[in-house]
């Protein structure tokens, strides 16, 4: 880890296999990502990934999680640039951070924190005014559907 | 000199010579304003023709505060009255990056979700500045979310190909820095550094010795697994965070015949292509069964960063690497390589995993035949020291040779 070699040269651990099959339903889009085979990479440093426990990024599903509607085109272009940057994300696994506590967050010790105790916030109508859909005294958004 | 008079006239020598744009007028404003040498109308009028005739050329600012005036006469009017308190800012002008709240007044964060929105209330450092007598000129353009490395992120404005010579200017008197400890940090100028910027980085240590400090190297192990885990981190953190933008609250908003799509739709219309890849990046990252995978995995390396900073930083005094692996790129020219992109925040993540307070100066050059480009020296500092760090990095500036870039399109201007 002693130096940063030039990041586009490191091979990524797993090499996704590129077809997606894409389903078109009236409900949607789903699709079948396939297994996911470890690729010996010929680069200085190999990242191994335990492939049965990672499958790779399936974007339509995530898009979905995600409350963002993507176009097919988008879905083209973004799947492999994700999948690259999250095969690249994969050279953690080879490190050893047995018994490395987590930092929740970048904080420093000791004790810089306010009191906690709550304040009201007066400018309630400058709240209200920055709502795009508003009917006192509702916030108006479409009629919620449930999924099936 | 300059002569009082009831209209605004645009302020000439000595104040505004280029040898004074390159001392602090911070400093001077507040002294110049007491002694009635110059009005904070004149101040501010002088400088908003200035950013008349660069704004064209430089795109730089999404909104300009159209009460600028209106404030610079309520200090005026405070120095006539003689009875109220002129804080340390009076008068100064500042630009607040997009990306922090300013009551009233636009605040997008380069995004189009948040197109026209308003905050009701002011970011804390926004709050300070203003308490500090200083005046908000308008808010500046920014990769969107920050998620770009570079302003062509926005979503708002192109960022114009100027060209870049820049024009070297000497500087001033130097004062020395006996004692302080600095460290450079070895992994910083190893492979897949440009040489030409490790060589001015360097000529800055040679500089730092030659105002008296001690500079030895120091290794950080887990610096170069820094740049994964930030951006694990990032995206995964930015997946959440990033979730309240919904068309509901705030923000824009899109026609839709029911909630998801009104969601989805709000969103896909707001965001551009690398927030919403960094999104989905964070949502995947974030699933159930891949939580130790990646983001558990990525704050123990944050555990570890922090530690190595601290220990660096029980040695030193200060840190310093290049603040990125080589000089500015070309526009356009990672638009679709993420991870190329990605390497170039590789000096400048570490501290942000570490929570440390950082800044970053000229310090050189690189001239590749089609440009010279500046080259910066990132300087670190331990947590809550930013005094030490600022007082650095003002010496450092304000000695250093050859080194005061300043574009063509200012001089013009303002040439003595």
């Amino acid at each position: 880890m002693a130096c940063i070699k030039p990041l586009h040269l490191l091979k990524p651990a797993r090499i996704a296999t590129d077809s997606f099959f894409f389903n078109f339903t009236k409900n949607g889009i789903s699709s079948f990502p396939l297994a996911i085979k470890p690729k010996h990479s010929t680069a200085q440093r190999s990242y191994y990934v335990k492939s049965s426990a990672l499958e790779p990024p399936d974007i339509p599903r995530l898009a979905e999680k995600a409350r963002i509607s993507l176009t097919l085109q988008e879905v083209e272009e973004f799947a492999p640039k994700i999948r690259q940057v999250i095969d690249w994300f994969g050279q953690l696994q080879a490190v050893d951070l047995e018994s490395i506590e987590p930092a929740i967050r970048a904080d420093t010790e000791g004790d810089n924190l306010r009191d906690d105790i709550p304040e009201k916030f007066e400018n309630r109508e400058a709240l209200i005014s920055a709502v795009p859909s508003f009917e006192e005294p509702y916030i108006k958004v479409p009629k919620v559907l449930n999924k099936e | 000199m300059v002569s009082t008079v009831q209209t605004p006239r645009l302020l000439r020598f000595p104040n505004f010579s280029i040898k004074c744009l390159s001392t602090s007028q911070i400093l001077t404003t507040r002294k110049s304003l007491l002694s009635r040498e110059i009005s904070a109308v004149d101040l501010a009028t002088t400088f908003l023709a200035h950013l008349r005739h660069t704004e064209p050329h430089l795109k730089s600012f999404l909104y300009v505060s159209d009460v600028v005036l209106k404030e610079a006469e309520e200090i005026d009017r405070k120095i006539r009255d003689n009875n109220e308190e002129l804080g340390p800012l009076a008068g100064v002008l500042i630009g607040v990056k997009d990306n922090i709240c300013t009551f009233d007044m636009q605040t997008t964060a380069g995004s189009r979700i948040l197109e026209n929105y308003k905050p009701a209330f002011d970011a804390t450092v926004v709050g300070k500045i203003k308490k500090c007598g200083g005046i908000v000129v308008g808010k500046t353009n920014m990769d969107e979310f920050g998620m770009g490395s570079t302003t062509e992120g926005s979503a708002y404005q192109e960022v114009p190909d100027f060209a870049s010579q820049f024009i070297a200017r000497d500087n001033l008197d130097s004062r020395p820095l006996k004692g302080l400890r600095v460290g450079l940090i070895r992994e910083t100028i190893e492979d897949g550094v440009d040489p030409e910027v490790v060589s001015s980085i360097r000529g800055a240590a040679s500089h730092l010795e030659k105002l008296g400090c001690t500079v030895t190297e120091v290794s950080l192990p887990s610096f170069s697994l820094g740049l994964p885990a930030y951006y694990i981190l990032a995206s995964s953190e930015s997946s959440s965070n990033l979730s309240r933008y919904d068309g509901v609250r705030y923000g824009k908003q899109v026609a839709a015949a029911e909630l998801n799509s009104f969601y989805g739709d709000s969103r896909a219309g707001g965001f551009g292509s690398e927030v919403k890849m960094r999104v989905l990046m964070g949502t995947y990252g974030l699933s159930a069964g891949y939580y130790d995978a990646y983001y558990k995995r990525a704050q123990q390396v944050r555990t570890l960063v922090r530690q190595s900073f601290r220990a660096a930083l029980d040695e030193n005094d200060i840190l310093i690497s290049p603040a990125a692996p080589s000089a500015a790129y070309k526009i356009g020219e990672k638009k679709n390589d993420p991870l190329s992109m990605y390497a170039g925040d590789i000096m400048t993540v570490n501290v942000n995993l570490a929570g440390l307070p950082a800044l970053v100066l000229p310090c050189g050059f690189v001239d590749n035949k089609s440009a010279v480009l500046p080259v910066g020296i990132q300087m670190i500092g331990a947590a809550f020291e930013e005094e030490k760090l600022l007082k650095v990095g003002h010496i450092f500036e304000q000695t250093l040779q050859g080194c005061s870039f300043i574009p063509p399109l200012v001089t013009d201007e303002l040439a003595c």
